[in-house]
């Protein structure tokens, strides 16, 4: 199995951290493989938010009553609004949602665990970011290298339950 | 109360549970216990270097319940129930120390 699938395979969520900065050359990457995803009409829809500042992740956390640990590293995924031409367009989400896998899957390669927090109060982390108005906050993913060393291992079986699919 | 307790902290606790009765309007019903139950545990850690020997039984327990109720029976209601009854029970025995 070559590594690529072991990761699509072996990420789990990770919601404890330990307490080990994550270096500016990692969120480089992080960042360079959030952009990778595939565009949709050329256009760039997504923002992406970095923050490491401790007092800043911190005080977002109780934003989140989905987190359980306060994290090294919060990445935030938003659109920009005035981007999109056609209000019924979903291509955004399709895009937003390849970015979010792209850093969750690249993180994994890392030894970096996250989860994406899908219970945060975005209206308030936005106006305690204050961002601008043409900016709608998606996804929160939080990071951090994980409290336990969890060994890469694939196990298949729940998703051996459910697997179904059309072959025409 | 502990004097050492800010009220930053409490306002965190506050933001907590603003967020989730934000939220829990969108989400599954479950997820209150589960918020409630945190913004309980946040509440005891600000308590947790009490004097009084009642409070800390009462707050260590809260906190060594918290992943249990948060997670573990997170989908069983049945499990739930008695887990937070017995909870009722051992908080009602130790509150009825304060006054003597």
């Amino acid at each position: 199995m070559n590594e690529t699938i072991k990761h699509i395979l072996s990420r789990q969520s990770c919601r404890e951290y330990l307490k080990k900065r994550i270096s500016n050359k990692t969120i480089e990457t992080l960042f360079d493989c959030a952009k990778k995803a595939p565009r949709s009409q050329g256009n760039e829809f997504i923002e992406f938010y970095f923050i490491r500042n401790k007092e800043i992740v911190e005080q977002i956390s109780w934003f989140c009553p989905g987190m359980d640990d306060i994290p090294e590293l919060i990445v935030i995924l938003g659109i920009k609004q005035n981007k999109i031409d056609v209000s019924e367009s979903y291509y955004h989400y399709l895009e937003l949602g390849a970015s979010l896998q792209n850093i969750l899957l690249s993180a994994s390669s890392l030894g970096i665990g996250s989860v994406p927090v899908g219970s945060s109060n975005f209206v308030g982390i936005h106006s305690l970011l204050g961002l601008s108005k043409g900016i709608s906050l998606k996804i929160l993913i939080s990071l951090g290298y994980p409290t336990n060393n969890r060994k890469i291992k694939v196990n298949l079986s729940q998703y051996n339950k459910t697997r179904s699919y059309n072959f025409l | 109360m502990n004097n050492s307790i800010k009220e930053k902290d409490l306002i965190n606790v506050i933001i907590h549970l603003i967020s989730s009765s934000r939220l829990i309007i969108d989400e599954p019903k479950e997820y209150s216990t589960m918020r409630l139950f945190s913004a309980a545990k946040y509440l005891c850690r600000l308590l947790k270097d009490t004097d009084d020997q009642n409070i800390n039984l009462i707050v260590k327990k809260i906190i060594e319940l918290e992943p249990i109720i948060t997670r573990d029976l997170f989908n069983k209601p049945k499990e739930l129930k008695l887990c937070l009854d017995d909870l009722s029970i051992f908080i009602t025995k130790h509150i009825r120390g304060f006054d003597e």
